[in-house]
């Protein structure tokens, strides 16, 4: 489902126009940037928790020319599946 | 720091953010989930614009959902990382001296004030190192009183990177450490090009910058004249240049005319030529000011009316000596046909005696 869509099928449910819609995702976002810059996680029940996970620097070996580069830090976004949604994806 | 926002605190956030009430935001963020929950359970996948892209996936443990950031969000969230390039190490800088360092590091200061630490402290900090890196990887433009060697440049900033260490968790602690093996790996690369690079020929490099300082040892008083060049070549040209020492490549006409004594068609300058970099106040550059990019435009436009000028009368000179060459040819050619003609009546007359005398 494409983000179109998305906005299209919550218009309707909730009986608002587009561009409300479009306001609180895009406030939704702007939410989840700003906790997960400060490392935080959201959880969301049923669905899961999207949380930032910051890796420290490291040091790369390329073995076929012997050099070694110092790789900086990074934040990956990661998420984790709830269980109650797992068991409803590998239901039979 | 790596809180875990529950739903009602979520749905606060994005009450306050979207400027709305909170029964709407419950609604909104209910709806929403349970959509993305239904979708996945189908099997599609869920695009959320700011966001990212939620999919399931068939693993061996059964199936799973992954999701992938959007672009804007990923970024966002590495922005205080993103000064940061891969650092390739040098050969010299061996795991004992890596491992020195991370002892170092951890070990805490017992004169340093305790203060709440954050990610944006950290980044602050890291920029302020940074552009003290950065004052090891550029020519030091201001005179200093007394004899400056490679050693005795990189000795006191890292002296003060050591000075400026403030309290860390273990967090920033790691960040740090990065950045101080960043340093030392360039205070390495320094040490190692003065002691080798110190005696050969500039033109065998492809992209240096080089300090030349005319030292007077006999007194402290006396100031340095750095001299900066660079050379040529390895997609190192003007434009790059000025972008490099000056911040906007529209500087390039600068160069052009420091060594125009050397190079009068900077057009024509080969791979390996070595370029004197003159000192931004010389030519009054400052890549903030419109008037200096301005002034900058202009001294091109009237540098390559001239080269073309000096090109056009090189043209003429060369166009000159071709006509005259020509002219010199003519005349041997009417040297050769004179010489002919005498030979001619010659043997005419011969003929004509030897038809009498038959």
């Amino acid at each position: 489902m494409l983000h179109k869509e998305l906005v299209d099928k919550l218009s309707k449910s909730l009986g608002r126009n587009k561009s409300d819609i479009n306001k609180l995702l895009e406030a939704l976002g702007n939410v989840v940037v700003e906790r997960c810059s400060e490392l935080d996680s959201i959880s969301v029940p049923r669905l899961g928790t999207i949380e930032a996970v910051k890796h420290n620097e490291t040091i790369e070996n390329d073995l076929s020319t012997g050099k070694r580069t110092l790789m900086p830090p990074r934040v990956e976004m990661q998420f984790t599946t709830s269980n109650v949604l797992k068991k409803r994806l590998n239901q039979p | 720091m790596k809180e875990t926002i529950a739903f009602p605190q979520l749905v606060g956030l994005v009450a306050e953010k979207a400027n709305t009430t909170e029964r709407m935001s419950e609604l909104f963020l209910q709806e929403l989930f349970a959509v993305v929950t239904q979708e996945l359970a189908e099997g599609k996948s869920v695009t959320i614009k700011g966001l990212g892209t939620f999919k399931t996936t068939k693993g061996d443990s059964g199936k799973d959902v992954v999701f992938t950031p959007d672009k804007d969000l990923a970024e966002a969230v590495n922005a205080p990382f993103s000064q940061f390039e891969p650092v390739e190490l040098c050969d010299g800088l061996t795991d004992e001296m890596l491992s020195e360092i991370d002892a170092d590091m951890e070990q805490p200061k017992e004169d340093e004030p305790q203060e709440a630490d954050s990610l944006k402290e950290d980044t602050i900090h890291s920029q302020e190192e940074q552009s003290q890196e950065a004052v090891i990887e550029q020519p030091q433009k201001q005179p200093t009183e007394e004899t400056q060697t490679a050693q005795e440049t990189i000795a006191p900033i890292t002296s003060t990177l050591a000075q400026d260490e403030e309290p860390q968790d273990s967090e920033s602690r790691d960040y740090r450490k990065w950045l101080i093996a960043a340093a030392a790996a360039i205070a390495l690369i320094a040490v190692w090009y003065f002691f080798t690079h110190r005696s050969k020929d500039r033109s065998d490099k492809a992209i240096e910058t080089t300090q030349v300082a005319k030292n007077d040892t006999t007194t402290n008083e006396t100031k340095q004249q750095p001299v900066v060049t660079d050379t040529i070549g390895g997609g190192n040209v003007l434009f790059t240049m000025a972008k490099k020492h000056y911040g906007d490549q529209a500087f390039w006409v600068y160069i052009a005319r420091e060594n125009q004594a050397q190079y009068p068609d900077y057009r024509k300058i080969k791979t390996g030529s070595v370029l004197i970099i003159p000192p931004a106040e010389k030519y009054g550059i400052n890549s903030d000011s419109k008037q200096s990019l301005k002034n900058a435009n202009a001294e091109a436009m009237k540098l390559y009316k001239e080269v073309k000028a000096a090109e056009q009368k090189t043209i003429f000179q060369d166009s000159t000596s071709t006509i005259s060459s020509k002219k010199i040819t003519t005349t041997k050619q009417s040297q050769r046909k004179g010489n002919s003609k005498k030979h001619y009546r010659h043997y005419r007359s011969s003929r004509n005696k030897y038809h009498r005398h038959r």
